[in-house]
């Protein structure tokens, strides 16, 4: 595992930069789960924020696209969560660690090779799915009727499209576009790329 | 073996960076114990030397074209990290991004531990080093509150812990006040004289530096030596090297032609400020309840004065037309006013634009009049390209121009700003010089009345601040532009602004006559 | 008195209890057990450690609302009697079923709820009684993490800070450039994403400047040890845990 300590640091401080966007969006989360509690739909509220939560996962493998730098990346933004006060404390890492390796799963049986959109949705839907069978044991959800099961699945799945899926390779390309990844894989392909 | 005379060999290193070669086959001894300056343009590489010099470049994945580098005659490459920084350690251009830890004894702890040294000695080895250099009331105070001439102190104490027998300093004090400079170079000429630590620093202007260094080279293009060992007996010879090269030369003063104080078109206020009184910033109204509250039980002592920014009694006018330098130490609201302006901090008192108060003017409107340049470029590129970026300027301006038309005054403007070989890179690859260059033309291609620039000239060598600022000035002449432009730099302010400013003691004093006074007598 | 602290406890070792009781409470479906944890948390931290009451509560508040929410869910829509799959043609008797459904799935969503509360409980309780150092160099020194991931860590967390005064900064710019910054605008992500690679650029050789090496050996200020009380407390409270899941009635 040779990671370098820019890249640690890199990882980092994006997670730190997605975990206050992801503060932010909760925010409207949490007004748009309060408004749904009277019908029963709280969790849903979240449902439609939870791609930013892959973001840094999907954003590490596809910068670095090597082993693990899926996993290494969530759990990294998963630790951070956890030092800058969210009220799951360490539970998060155990998160962290199921979103890494569901965003990361895909991607290594392509042997980092592919990170075309469809890789990175098709990641992004697995992630959606591993990650709610994680809340199906660990947060309970299994107590909860399957339609509705369904409707927050959809809704999740659709935001880590949206996020994991099309903006991290959108802004990802774009960085590599600007020259300012040059240090890292996806610098260097799309260097040779324009050669 | 004979006795080690030099503290750092550079043997024929030749660096390229992507295509570009950036040294090509540079070779110089520095002295030990001797404080040594690398000077030169923009673009001569001295800050990449510098890197080179201090073990960071090249990374693990690059390597040297050619040369070697000796730091007390080991070869850097043999030694590592923890090994090198008793050698040699570098401060770095940036206060802000020096440390990894929150506050200074829990940073020099960490250097402590870098280089093995006993847990049982750390607190003994910080207490001392804090009480040599003074700064025992910073040890415990959080970094990012420190002004950014304690932050460089604070760095410097961290490579003192280490015992680092040479420090290399690149452009530490490009973003310092005169007092907070000078203070950290009468630091680094105690550290030559009492325990013969060998100094190098890169920079533009050797105006802080005249008085203790004991030698320069001269860097050209390419890092090539144009000069090497100029000491202050024979620095005078030197001068039309320096001019020539585009380097800032000591009292060098061919901006007085440039100034034409009378000039102001006519008398019209554009902008008046009256009764302002500023506070510290990100404090929202909750906050200052709270901080009043902790004040009250005495676990907190900020007080109120000290929240205070600025309070200015008195009415200040900027002319239309005319440019005003604002000086004062870093970190005492010269910034915060700029927000203020633009209606991003809040503030008591009254700021008119144009006759009208600026809280009845929509933000919207406010900014297509008055636009700024901040200090960090990056924030305000919108394009990959360097020319697009001048281009999207102008059009937001013109909608009706033609795209060749378009083209050809985006190339001239680069063109002006040396910037026109670029114009196919991405912004962020520019140095930084280069990033702030374009940052001040890409706004400056716009329409605005009324610009103010955050250190427009900071990291500029004398080359690129006379464009800059002259091209502020024939933008005023045909224009009617009207600028307002904070600084550090007195010399630059009295030799550009037709008025001058200074925040002392929280409120703006006039010192024009004086700067021109004080100019004219040195 | 100072013994004890919950703040002396290992963290690793306190993290790691943490964990396994989430695992062990994610089996299993009483309330007198997942709100027992919940209040012996409330308990640790108000008696045994300096968090502050005011900070308890703060943190409590968003937790309550989730946990609330959760309830009501399960309420509505349990899986054995969710209102989804009740017959609602006939209007009249929506009213009497929906709460006879309620009623039955009151267990259910007490489980849901307190089930969030317990884990919330559980996390506040790690967050504010462990000192973010303490638990780094626990997590380097219990855990092997490397002091370059260690170190990392530290320094992002440190620079958050700088990360909100730059965002403002950068939303600001463009505004006054006449670009439209919308909140869901990329222009300044984008920047701070930028700002960001730079950043660790200029860390990471400040802190090799420094003499951080990856593989070379170092010396520590703070060395957090496992002792035999930071395991009997463990074991303690696990066992406890196990003990109420078998003997609790619901």
């Amino acid at each position: 595992m040779n990671w370098k300590l820019k890249d640690v640091l890199m990882m980092g401080i994006i997670s730190v930069l997605f975990g206050v966007i992801y503060l932010g969006c909760t925010y409207a989360g949490g007004i748009l789960s309060g408004v749904l509690t009277p019908m029963g739909l709280s969790a849903l509220g979240y449902e439609p924020f939870y791609g930013i939560y892959f973001m840094a996962g999907a954003f590490g493998v596809y910068v670095m696209r090597k082993p693990g730098a899926g996993i290494i990346s969530e759990m990294l933004a998963a630790i951070i969560e956890c030092l800058l006060g969210n009220y799951f404390g360490p539970i998060i890492i155990l998160s962290g660690l199921v979103q890494g390796i569901g965003i990361e799963l895909l991607i290594a049986l392509f042997r980092y090779k592919k990170f075309s959109y469809p890789t990175m949705i098709a990641a992004s839907v697995i992630c959606s799915v591993l990650t709610l069978l994680y809340n199906l044991v660990v947060s309970g959800y299994n107590q909860i009727a399957v339609p509705v099961l369904l409707l927050m699945l959809a809704v999740r799945i659709i935001s880590a499209i949206i996020f994991s899926g099309v903006l991290t390779k959108l802004v990802c390309d774009r960085l590599a576009k600007a020259g300012v990844l040059r240090g890292y894989a996806v610098g260097k392909e799309f260097a040779m790329s324009e050669e | 073996m004979k006795v080690c005379e030099a503290a750092i060999t550079v043997e024929d290193v030749t660096f390229r960076y992507q295509k570009r070669v950036i040294l090509d086959h540079v070779s110089l001894t520095i002295p030990e114990g001797k404080i040594s300056l690398i000077m030169g343009a923009s673009g001569s590489g001295k800050s990449t030397l510098s890197h080179i010099a201090s073990g960071l470049l090249p990374e693990e994945d690059e390597s040297l074209e050619s040369g070697e580098v000796y730091v007390f005659n080991q070869n850097i490459r043999n030694l590592t990290n923890n090994r090198r920084a008793e050698y040699v350690t570098m401060m770095f251009q940036n206060p802000d991004l020096q440390f990894c830890m929150d506050t200074l004894r829990k940073e020099m702890r960490f250097c402590l531990e870098n280089i093995s040294v006993p847990k049982d000695e750390m607190d003994s080895r910080i207490e001392r080093i804090a009480e040599e250099l003074s700064v025992e009331s910073l040890l415990d105070r959080k970094l990012f509150t420190l002004s950014g001439g304690e932050k460089q102190k604070a760095a410097l104490c961290c490579l003192r812990v280490i015992k680092s027998r040479c420090i290399i300093l690149d452009e530490p004090f490009a973003n310092l006040d005169s007092i907070s400079a000078m203070n950290l170079i009468s630091l680094l000429k105690d550290l030559r004289d009492d325990f013969g630590m060998t100094i190098v620093a890169v920079d533009h202007q050797i105006d802080y530096w005249k008085d203790v260094f004991d030698s320069i080279i001269l860097l050209g293009s390419n890092g090539k030596i144009l000069s090497d060992g100029i000491t202050r007996d024979t620095l005078s010879s030197h001068s039309s090297l320096f001019i020539k090269e585009g380097v800032f030369f000591p009292d060098y003063e061919s901006f007085k032609q440039n100034r034409f104080a009378s000039s102001i078109s006519n008398d019209k206020e554009i902008v008046t400020l009256e009764n302002l009184v500023i506070r510290r910033g990100e404090e929202s109204k909750k906050d200052r309840r709270r901080r009043l509250k902790r004040n009250k039980r005495g676990i907190f002592k900020l007080d109120e004065a000290d929240m205070i920014l600025i309070n200015q009694k008195s009415k200040i006018s900027f002319m239309k037309g005319s440019m005003t330098a604002l000086l004062g130490r870093s970190g005492c609201g010269k910034t915060t006013l700029f927000l203020s302006l633009l209606k991003q901090h809040s503030y008591d008192g009254t700021i008119e634009y144009d006759g009208t108060d600026i809280k009845k003017i929509k933000l919207k409107e406010l900014s297509n009049n008055v636009g700024i340049v901040f200090q960090n470029p990056i924030n305000q590129f919108i394009t990959q390209n360097v020319l697009e970026e001048v281009k999207v300027s102008i059009k937001l301006w013109n909608k009706t121009i033609d795209s060749d038309e378009l083209d050809e005054m985006a190339l001239d403007m680069l063109e002006d700003y040396g910037l026109r070989d670029y114009k196919r890179q991405s912004p962020y690859l520019l140095s930084q010089g280069q990033m702030r260059r374009l940052a001040v033309l890409s706004v400056l291609a716009g329409g605005q009345k009324v610009l103010l620039l955050d250190e427009p000239t900071y990291g500029q060598d004398r080359k690129s601040t006379e464009t800059i600022m002259s091209n502020l000035k024939s933008k005023m002449e045909s224009d009617g532009l009207t600028v307002i432009f904070t600084t550090h730099d007195r010399k630059l302010a009295a030799s550009w602004a037709d008025s001058i400013y200074e925040l002392n003691d929280k409120s703006f004093i006039n010192v024009t006559e004086e700067s021109e006074g004080r100019e004219s007598f040195e | 008195m100072n013994n004890l602290r919950v703040e002396r406890w290992n963290p690793s070792v306190k993290m790691f209890t943490v964990l396994l009781s989430v695992i062990l409470l994610s089996f299993q479906y009483k309330i007198m057990v997942t709100l027992g944890v919940f209040l012996f948390c409330l308990i640790m931290m108000i008696f045994f450690s300096d968090a502050r009451f005011k900070s308890i509560i703060k943190i409590l508040i968003p937790a309550t609302f989730a946990a609330l929410g959760m309830f009501v869910m399960g309420l509505y829509y349990s899986k054995n009697n969710s209102i989804t799959s009740m017959d609602v043609s006939d209007i009249s008797s929506v009213p009497y079923a929906l709460r006879a459904a309620m009623s039955t799935n009151l267990i259910s969503a007490a489980q849901l709820g307190s089930r969030i509360l317990a884990y919330a409980g559980l996390g506040i309780f790690f967050s504010l009684t462990t000192d973010e150092e303490f638990f780094i160099s626990s997590l380097m020194h219990q855990c092997h993490l490397s002091p370059k991931f260690a170190y990392g860590i530290l320094a992002a967390v440190h620079l958050v800070p700088n990360l909100g005064k730059e965002y403002k900064n950068a939303v600001f710019a463009f505004r006054t450039r006449g670009i439209r910054v919308g909140v869901f605008s990329l222009k300044p992500v984008f920047a701070m994403l930028v700002n960001s690679i730079y950043w660790s650029e200029n860390i990471a050789m400040a802190m090799q400047s420094k003499g951080f090496s990856d593989n070379e050996s170092r010396t520590y200020y703070i060395e957090p040890k496992v002792g035999v009380y930071d395991i009997l407390l463990s074991i303690a409270i696990l066992s406890l845990i196990v003990f109420a899941i078998n003997s609790a009635p619901i």
